[in-house]
């Protein structure tokens, strides 16, 4: 058995403390005294209320119990856990009071303007030839654009350049274009300037079959349609 | 001009699939109709036309083999340096034989 003696040494009352178990720490109030272990994970921390002035409490490793749980706070200086949420739960402040939650709809809707094809697409035009079923008027553009990312172009093996573009008018004179190389896939977005325009999606390849095809919307392979971001 | 019709052909649906299918229609073409020029094997060659088609989905079992409806476009120009939408194309040469009918383009491809 070992004996600890306090720093400001024994007074003729104070025989010293005894340390007994792994662990223990000496501690001091108006004479010396044994800090008993803690339990595993917790830490000791100054505590005035206490006799000792310290006190074993929660660590951020022992309130975390389980992969992907985050520490908040529940109050003032007291920590807590929040599990972690569901599969594409969000996590949102409510109040006070931080949750995962289930956020229906997000930020923007999306909806098909087009009518979808029924299949993917292969020209071998070399001017700008109309992609069969996607046009659509635009008749409120308030707040809105207009996307198509839903669809991708690939080319034969050759090399020649191909273009595919969203265009708002006949003459071709105010579009986005974008070449499409072998196994790139190409988007575009539009951003509507008047109501009444036609948007559609044109297409044209220097040489060999140009292909517009789908596969990111609803993970659905075969199809191409203009989509609206509200 | 302009010719459209269906024709159920077996197509597998991913690209090389697609290119396949494509290649298969120019050859059969070229059989039918040797100087009729639908595509462009390199970036300058001037083409009498082209081919616009879907590969429709939908899927059939037509005489023991899974085949789907292909929406196919032949567009031909009717005057030279024009195009199908009447806008300048220096590619454009018209066919200076008897356009095919419907029907021939549909056997031939």
């Amino acid at each position: 058995m070992v004996r600890i003696i306090g720093s400001i040494g024994l007074t003729v009352s104070d025989e010293g403390t005894d340390l007994t178990t792994k662990g223990d720490v000496h501690g001091y109030s108006n004479q010396n005294a044994r800090i008993p272990i803690g339990n595993n994970n917790l830490v000791l921390m100054a505590d005035s209320g206490e006799d000792l002035g310290l006190a074993w409490k929660a660590s951020s490793t022992s309130t975390l119990t389980t992969a992907g749980d985050i520490l908040v706070a529940s109050g003032a200086n007291t920590l807590s856990r929040l599990a972690r949420g569901s599969d594409d739960q969000y996590l949102r402040m409510n109040g006070t009071s931080l949750g995962w939650e289930t956020v229906s709809g997000g930020g923007a809707t999306l909806n098909k303007l087009s009518a979808e094809t029924d299949g993917a697409q292969s020209v071998t035009s070399t001017s700008l030839n109309d992609v069969t079923d996607l046009s659509v008027t635009i008749t409120d553009n308030t707040g809105k654009f207009y996307a198509g990312y839903s669809i991708n172009g690939y080319m034969n093996s050759t090399s020649y350049n191909a273009l595919m573009c969203f265009t708002d008018d006949s003459t071709d004179s105010n579009f986005t274009q974008i070449d499409a190389s072998r196994d790139t896939q190409v988007s575009d977005n539009y951003v509507g300037d008047n109501d009444g325009q036609t948007l559609k999606v044109r297409a044209k390849v220097d040489g060999g079959t140009l292909t517009l095809n789908s596969t990111n919307v609803s993970g659905r392979n075969g199809h191409m349609e203009i989509l609206e971001v509200s | 001009m302009r010719v459209t019709f269906t024709k159920k052909i077996k197509c597998e649906k991913n690209e090389v699939g697609y290119l396949v299918c494509v290649n298969k229609m120019i050859e059969n073409l070229k059989i039918k109709f040797p100087n009729l020029k639908l595509r462009a094997e390199d970036k300058t060659e001037k083409i009498h036309g082209f081919l616009d088609l879907i590969h429709s989905n939908n899927a059939e079992k037509e005489n023991g083999i899974i085949a789907t409806n292909h929406k196919i476009k032949v567009i031909m120009y009717e005057k030279s340096g024009i195009d199908h939408n009447d806008m300048k194309h220096e590619r454009a040469i018209r066919y200076n034989e008897t356009f095919p009918t419907e029907k021939e383009l549909k056997e031939a491809i």
